[in-house]
């Protein structure tokens, strides 16, 4: 019952990781109908950003956490305006956006892999608070419960920017038709650059956690994390926050369990299953609206 | 048209089913980062030697693939600035990188293949990328020298040579020590499922221990792309072992001991491989009471192996592993092949350097001392053990 118990609490902080990249990644692609494959890439500069401000400049990790955020925030904010902005200009369609991610997913990966000289590191343990909540024999490493904690703060505070904000407000027009909330007095290219810059936070603090749960920092760190941020935002449903939320813990419970009660070797195979599953038969997710999937 | 009504247009004029989106994710994501360098074209003048380098400097092997790299290039330069090959002679390296990827091995290989000046090939990190170039390497005639690839049986002479000892061979001896040493009666395991290598490994692991009557308390399977070894640390301490037998390659192990010793685990752990990076990534503390084989020791005062090792630190800033070593020593493998024939005044080819290769039965003086060559297979005298000193350092367990 324990190694149940303790393995619930892993799935738990895994799926809560799943679900922080998976809220920037659908935050991009419900509001401004890009598949942002180079999100995965974001996100692993966001682990580097902080690990070079320990180890580099020496900082605390809530400056380096902060380093994150703020290179993540200003990296997105630099796709977008220099390889998305110019497309929206011509007037391009949704698969020109995708191969212009794909080609920024391959420079900043080919970067990340040189700066690193594709060696694996991870945060100085000493940086890192070293405690660990011991709930009745059941174990959260610091990361562990930091992690799920972040997610659900994120969690909270975007459901609530969108839906209790003028800018939330702004972001939802925007992504229902950029003309008429134009038209209606938004500025559509800020309100853009804002939706970008909360994904970038969201990325950095999925790298940074990414990173520490799985105490390795790698060129590679956000490669892992895209598909299943992805698969969090089908199983949750397009557009909707608490629906990723909820795929995202999903797909870390059935990962975690999978490895435990069948083999680990058959972890990806039941999590894409399960994908294959919603994409064919509920291609709206758990919570997702409907005309979401059509105009995408 | 505005610019605003053409980006509303844009938004939502694509109307793609989500199928072809995730297929489409998902084959991206297939695709990885790459990176070649230093591709020579036709033309080379005779007194270069070409050596094709199918490196693995991307991908999941990326991580160790480097050490393997770096010690190629290092055997490289060290060889020509001693004028190894005599006076005028150099090596050329044409090197490009397949991303851990066999089908992009393939690709790579062919471009040797067809690329006339290579005289041989030094390749794969990975088992699945060596047995997909072994073939090609037989059926061309053009000699293929593996200095990674744990599954036996890849050498052939003389077309195709493994110029690292067999892992697998050290296995039943380390067993045997630690039975001996540090009495475990109860061992759990963890082992990449998708690497045939490994694999291999495991099973000799898993029957050595109960040779010796140690029981086997369970296994963990992982995915050599898998990265989160949390929950798979907290299933191996569900099975209370006494020691844990880590069969693993890719970016895993490293993590997989650092979440063992947070989660608690403080009994002997047993690696088959130890890359330069693990103690200063789990920390000299969790990296206690971990053994391995130590087929090169870094440690060692042997005057060909501390030079090796000053001068790799000097060059990369870390110690060199044994990846590194393994790089090394292979192209001096081919190095020696290839001044037999010139010193013999034969032209270096293809042929002349498979035949060359496939009568040397011993070479004195590696990174790993004196070694023999039977059937294309280098082994060493002996099985060293190693393990982390209370300062770090890699040091032979006695």
């Amino acid at each position: 019952m324990l190694i149940f118990l303790q393995q619930l609490a892993n799935g738990i902080s895994l799926g809560a990781l799943y679900a922080l990249f998976g809220l920037g990644f659908g935050l991009i692609f419900a509001n401004l109908g890009i598949l942002h494959i180079a999100y995965g890439t974001v996100t692993t500069w966001g682990a580097l950003f902080t690990l070079w401000a320990i180890q580099g400049l020496h900082l605390s990790y809530v400056a380096g956490f902060a380093a994150a955020i703020l290179g993540c925030v200003i990296l997105s904010v630099m796709i977008d305006q220099v390889a998305f902005q110019p497309l929206r200009r011509r007037n391009d369609e949704m698969t020109s956006f995708l191969v212009a991610s794909i080609a920024i997913w391959i420079i900043l990966g080919s970067a990340a892999l040189i700066a690193t000289g594709a060696r694996y590191s991870s945060y100085p343990a000493s940086s890192f608070p070293a405690v660990r909540l011991n709930i009745g024999g059941v174990i959260l490493s610091w990361a562990q419960w930091v992690t799920i904690m972040v997610a659900l703060i994120a969690t909270v505070s975007l459901e609530l920017l969108l839906r209790r904000t003028p800018v939330g407000t702004a972001i939802r027009a925007v992504s229902y038709s950029p003309r008429a909330a134009a038209l209606s007095g938004v500025n559509t290219r800020y309100t853009i650059v804002i939706i970008v810059g909360i994904s970038g936070i969201l990325a950095g603090a999925a790298g940074v956690l990414g990173g520490l749960s799985t105490q390795s920092v790698s060129f590679q760190l956000g490669e892992g994390l895209l598909l299943k941020g992805f698969a969090a935002v089908v199983v949750g449903g397009y557009g909707d926050i608490r629906g990723t939320a909820i795929g995202g813990l999903l797909i870390g419970l059935i990962e975690v369990f999978t490895g435990q009660y069948l083999s680990g070797s058959f972890s990806d195979a039941v999590t894409f299953g399960l994908l294959l599953v919603f994409l064919v038969y509920r291609p709206r997710g758990l919570f997702g609206k409907t005309e979401m999937v059509e105009r995408a | 048209m505005t610019e605003l009504s053409r980006m509303a247009e844009s938004k939502w004029r694509g109307r793609r089913s989500f199928g072809v989106l995730a297929l489409l994710l998902v084959g991206a994501t297939s695709l990885s980062a790459c990176s070649s360098s230093s591709s020579s074209s036709g033309g080379a003048p005779s007194t270069e030697v070409t050596i094709g380098f199918i490196a693995d400097t991307s991908g999941v092997a990326a991580s160790f693939g480097t050490s393997y790299s770096n010690g190629v290039k290092m055997a490289v330069k060290q060889l020509n600035e001693g004028a190894y090959l005599g006076k005028g002679r150099t090596i050329k390296l044409n090197q490009i990188d397949e991303g851990s990827d066999p089908a992009r091995g393939v690709s790579a290989m062919n471009g040797m293949i067809n690329h006339q000046n290579v005289s041989a090939v030094i390749c794969c990190a990975l088992t699945p990328v060596a047995a997909a170039l072994k073939p090609l390497a037989l059926k061309n005639q053009l000699p293929i020298f593996i200095y990674g690839a744990t599954l036996p049986g890849l050498n052939e002479p003389p077309y195709a040579y493994r110029t690292i000892p067999v892992p697998v061979d050290d296995i039943e001896p380390m067993v045997t020590k630690i039975v001996q040493k540090l009495h475990p009666s109860k061992v759990a395991f963890a082992v990449n499922s998708d690497n045939d290598g490994m694999q291999s490994m495991y099973k000799a692991a898993e029957n050595a221990y109960k040779v010796t009557g140690v029981q086997n308390v369970g296994t963990a399977e992982t995915l050599v792309t898998d990265s989160n070894m949390t929950s798979t640390a907290d299933k191996l301490i569900a099975m209370h072992p006494d020691i844990i037998s880590i069969t693993m390659t890719g970016a895993s192990p490293t993590p997989l001991l650092s979440s063992l010793r947070s989660r608690g685990f403080e009994g002997p752990v047993t690696f088959q491989y130890l890359s330069s990076g693990t103690v200063s990534q789990v920390g000299v503390k969790a990296a206690q009471n971990i053994f391995f084989p130590l087929d090169f020791n870094p440690s060692s005062d042997n005057p060909t192996i501390a030079k090796f090792v000053s001068s790799y630190k000097a060059a990369y800033g870390d110690p060199p592993d044994a990846y590194a070593a393994a790089g090394y020593e292979t192209v001096s493998t081919i190095a020696e092949a290839a001044k037999s024939v010139l010193d013999a005044g034969g032209a270096v080819s293809r042929g002349t350097v498979a035949k060359a290769a496939s009568e040397i039965t011993k070479e004195d003086g590696t990174l790993y001392g004196h070694v023999t060559f039977s059937n294309g297979q280098i082994a060493i005298g002996g099985h060293l053990f190693g393990t982390i000193s209370p300062t770090g350092d890699v040091e032979e367990w006695k």
